[in-house]
């Protein structure tokens, strides 16, 4: 029903897609897998005729049945793709949040779908609306009508964004990674939901994304892109148990799970003879309403309450928890980056350090990644007299950083945004360590990152840890990756670590229904 | 309604800070409204009697709380230099009261041409494709807010007075013999204030509208099939708005203050010619009033433009 034939698409003189052929029959779910800068969204985009207008097809062609809807060499017949953009095509975003306008309610914009597409009057278009948000599970689909985006949570945003693309009930749904924002927990319904509709309306539906597992769940075939070329398409199941391609293999082995857990230097001995690093008594984290004004009086709000445990030298302690959970509350606290504290923490070592998540906004974009490098060792000096250095020694002293996470010295006069996000998260590893701290805070250090990345950070850090007798406090929503890095796992909701414990032992016997909840679901 | 409160509070303080900072900077610039009302050859017993006669005479704290207090029983007291008839000092708000009409009436008119031409002016920039309008569009709107406002005058005077003879230069008529001239002859002073801050305005809306059709929910606006005229006028406009509000209440703020150099090159009797006269002169109850009427202005206008905030965005209100 839909075909792709020989799809090239470039911009200026980089292609982002190369020769890129697809089909798709009705009924069918086609997984479409890859990491950033695959070229596995611009296929989509160019599909649904929302590629930029600076995008050029070079060759090949898209087909709905037998209507050529783009074509190498003419420009995008739009009023053409207008009549099947939300009627016969539509497509479902990574972010519902930005994705839905901030300043309109969300029913007026399901609605606008039908306004455009079908002669219906205002009442009988409430009415399919109303259906439509019952039909992808919004309880209470008339208050939802007259919420704005940002009285929904993420996960009724997602389900009003695909109640408007399938409100008409087109014949191909494109999803592009509609599950990456949210919580594990959500991302399930959301698939389930997917799947539900696609049984029920029988849709073709081409579904991207980075996530190999969440593909497996959901696709009958699945085609793995790589440099903006598919390398590999065919069966879901056959591609996952005798993938042809190197990088296919590849792809596979990277993807943190439970089958195969790469062994950490702590595992295996007991953790009771060992010395604690840091030691959390009954602490509970507050937050001032971050009102100015001079009238209002502040009030103090709980984020994590009675947070109590010890975390002991060169170990590995997983902090897992859904986002909106006081993980990163947690961790600020103990870093002493927020004071409004009830309890005690007690650090058996100096000027702990922190990795972040965000590769790309943490660091300072103007700075080189020397300068970024020796930054932490200036602020030490001011400190500590003991450890003023000279021009010489701090530069000495960041190149062998650079080497330490893996990096060559010619990056040295680099500037962040001439690296790749794996390059960047080295480097703040390389800014976290140079100061030679016994406690790393990591904060989702490897979420932003794709799965081979992720793997290779993941082994950076499990290296420097033995070589430099590290104890991490991990922070992640992947309960997955934390299985692999971690020896004990601490698992939090609500505000309350509400279990602790060895790695196996959690992920064998988990006492707590939520923590069940969260195992069963990745 | 908690919140008209706190607002109403902090008008309140304003003004009242305002108004001493007035009153002290009287106190310290030097200058003497005695003297300059009678002259330098004045005898020194003339110039006791009129400063008796004026209340200069008492302590300025008490001539302060004296001031304040008539101000709260909706006196607003009268010139120094400005008489009535024979022998009797001009009231400040029969002062006032003639030549506000005239610059409210300029800035109503004003913003009236500055919204309806500068906002489609934006869209239309925002959406044209051709490069060579963008180029040009560009040219005018940087020349048009780069001229000086009296030269802007002098030219529309030139063009629309002399040329066109649309108006006559000089002739202002006023709104009580002759409405329709008055406005007629408004028009004019109304577009030397409008033409560089539609240019301003319209720039302004244009690279916020460039920068908002970037956003994710225009490319579902889009997949929806939405025409770009529907998804500029229906989704993006709104959104673009919010900066440039921000923008037009200055210039709101601004023209209502007193448009003083067009006043000047229009022969306009407004609050911007008097403002500089009482001044000169050092006629102290009119400039007291004056300063607190434009703060009052600039404090109103920002409260609107809050409220409009509000209800473009429903994101501000809930926080």
């Amino acid at each position: 029903m839909i075909r792709i034939e020989d799809l090239s698409v470039s911009f200026g003189d980089t292609e982002a897609v190369k020769h890129v052929s697809l089909d798709l029959a009705d009924g069918e779910i086609l997984g479409v897998v890859g990491e950033s800068g695959s070229g596995k969204s611009v296929t989509a985009l160019t599909l649904m005729g929302l590629v930029s207008d600076s995008a050029r097809i070079t060759s090949g062609r898209v087909l709905f049945d037998d209507v050529t809807l783009r074509e190498a060499g003419k420009p995008c017949d739009k009023a053409l793709y207008r009549t099947y953009q939300g009627a016969g095509m539509s497509m479902v975003f990574q972010e519902p949040m930005t994705s839905l306008n901030p300043t309109k309610r969300v029913g007026g914009q399901v609605e606008e779908t039908l306004r455009l597409h079908t002669k219906m009057t205002p009442g009988e278009r409430r009415e399919c609306v109303l259906e439509a948000f019952r039909s992808v599970g919004l309880q209470n689909a008339e208050k939802v009508y007259a919420s704005y985006p940002h009285q929904l949570s993420g996960g009724m945003r997602q389900r009003v964004m695909i109640a408007m693309a399938v409100i008409l009930h087109p014949r191909l749904i494109v999803a592009d990674e509609p599950t990456t924002a949210l919580d594990v927990t959500i991302q399930n319904q959301i698939i389930g939901l997917l799947r539900e509709i696609n049984q029920k309306q029988n849709n073709a539906m081409l579904f991207i994304t980075h996530d190999l597992n969440l593909a497996r769940k959901l696709c009958s075939r699945i085609a793995v892109m790589k440099d903006g070329e598919v390398v590999e398409s065919g069966e879901t199941e056959s591609i996952f148990e005798h993938p042809a391609e190197a990088y296919t293999k590849r792809l596979i082995e990277a993807v943190p799970s439970r089958m195969k857990r790469k062994g950490t230097i702590a595992s295996g001995e007991g953790t009771k003879d060992k010395t604690p690093i840091l030691k959390v008594k009954d602490l509970s984290v507050f937050y001032k309403d971050g009102n100015n004004s001079l009238f209002a009086r502040k009030k103090r709000q709980c984020v994590v309450a009675g947070a109590d445990f010890v975390l002991y030298e060169g170990e590995s302690l997983g902090l897992v928890g859904e986002s909106g959970c006081g993980k990163t509350s947690l961790s600020r606290a103990i870093l002493g980056m927020n004071r409004e504290v009830d309890g005690k923490i007690i650090h058996a070592t100096k000027y702990p350090q922190m990795i972040f998540q965000d590769p790309y906004g943490s660091l300072n974009p103007s700075k080189t990644i020397g300068w970024l490098l020796m930054e932490p060792l200036r602020a030490r000096a001011a400190l500590d007299p003991s450890w003023s250095m000279t021009r010489g020694e701090m530069e000495e002293a960041a190149c062998d950083m650079l080497r330490k996470v893996g990096m060559s010295d010619k990056f040295f006069h680099r500037k962040p945004s001439q690296l790749s996000g794996g390059q960047r998260q080295r480097v703040s590893i390389g800014q976290a360590l140079i100061t030679h701290p016994a406690l790393i805070v990591a904060d989702e250090p490897v979420s932003a990152l794709d799965v081979t990345i992720q793997a290779q950070i993941m082994e950076l850090m499990r290296k420097l840890q033995r070589e430099m007798k590290l104890s991490y406090l991990f922070i992640s929503h992947d309960i997955n990756v934390v299985y692999q890095m971690c020896d004990r796992i601490m698992v939090m909701k609500d505000g309350r670590i509400i279990e602790i414990g060895e790695t196996e032992e959690i992920f064998a016997h988990p006492k707590e229904e939520y923590t069940k909840l969260l195992l069963g679901n990745s | 309604m908690k919140y008209f409160i706190k607002k109403l509070i902090t008008l309140i303080m304003t003004l009242f800070f305002v108004s001493v900072a007035a009153f002290l900077a009287f106190q310290i610039i030097p200058g003497d409204v005695v003297a300059s009302i009678l002259g330098t050859e004045a005898t020194p017993e003339r110039e006791e009697q009129l400063r008796e006669e004026l209340g200069l005479n008492k302590p300025p704290l008490q001539r302060y709380a004296d001031w304040i207090t008539d101000l709260l029983r909706g006196d607003l007291g009268e010139s120094y230099r400005f008489s009535k008839g024979m022998n009797e000092r001009m009231p400040v708000s029969e002062l006032i009261g003639d030549k506000l009409p005239v610059t409210l009436w300029l800035a109503v008119l004003s913003m009236v041409l500055i919204v309806a031409v500068s906002i489609p002016l934006g869209v239309f920039w925002a959406r044209s494709k051709s490069r060579f309008l963008d180029a040009a569009l560009g040219v005018i709107t940087q020349t048009a807010m780069a001229v000086p406002s009296f030269f802007l005058g002098i030219l529309v005077t030139y063009l629309f007075g002399i040329l066109l003879k649309a108006f006559a230069p000089g002739g202002y008529v006023s709104y009580q013999k002759d409405p329709a001239g008055f406005f007629q002859y408004l028009l004019f002073p109304a577009l030397s204030i409008a033409i560089p801050k539609i240019a301003m305005t319209a720039r302004f809306l244009r690279n916020s509208m460039l920068t908002e059709l970037k956003s994710d929910y225009v490319r579902t606006a889009y997949s929806k099939g939405c025409t770009e005229r529907r998804v500029a006028y229906g989704h993006v406009l709104r959104n673009a708005m919010m900066p440039v509000i921000t923008f037009l209440g200055m210039i709101i703020a601004e023209i209502v203050a007193g448009s003083i150099v067009v006043e000047q090159v229009f022969g306009l009797p407004g609050i911007g010619r008097l403002l500089i006269s009482s001044i000169s002169t050092r006629d102290f109850p009119v400039v007291e009033i004056l300063i607190l009427y434009i703060t009052f202005v600039v404090i109103f206008v920002y409260f609107l433009i809050d409220i409009l905030y509000r209800v473009i965005d429903p994101r501000i209100s809930e926080k």
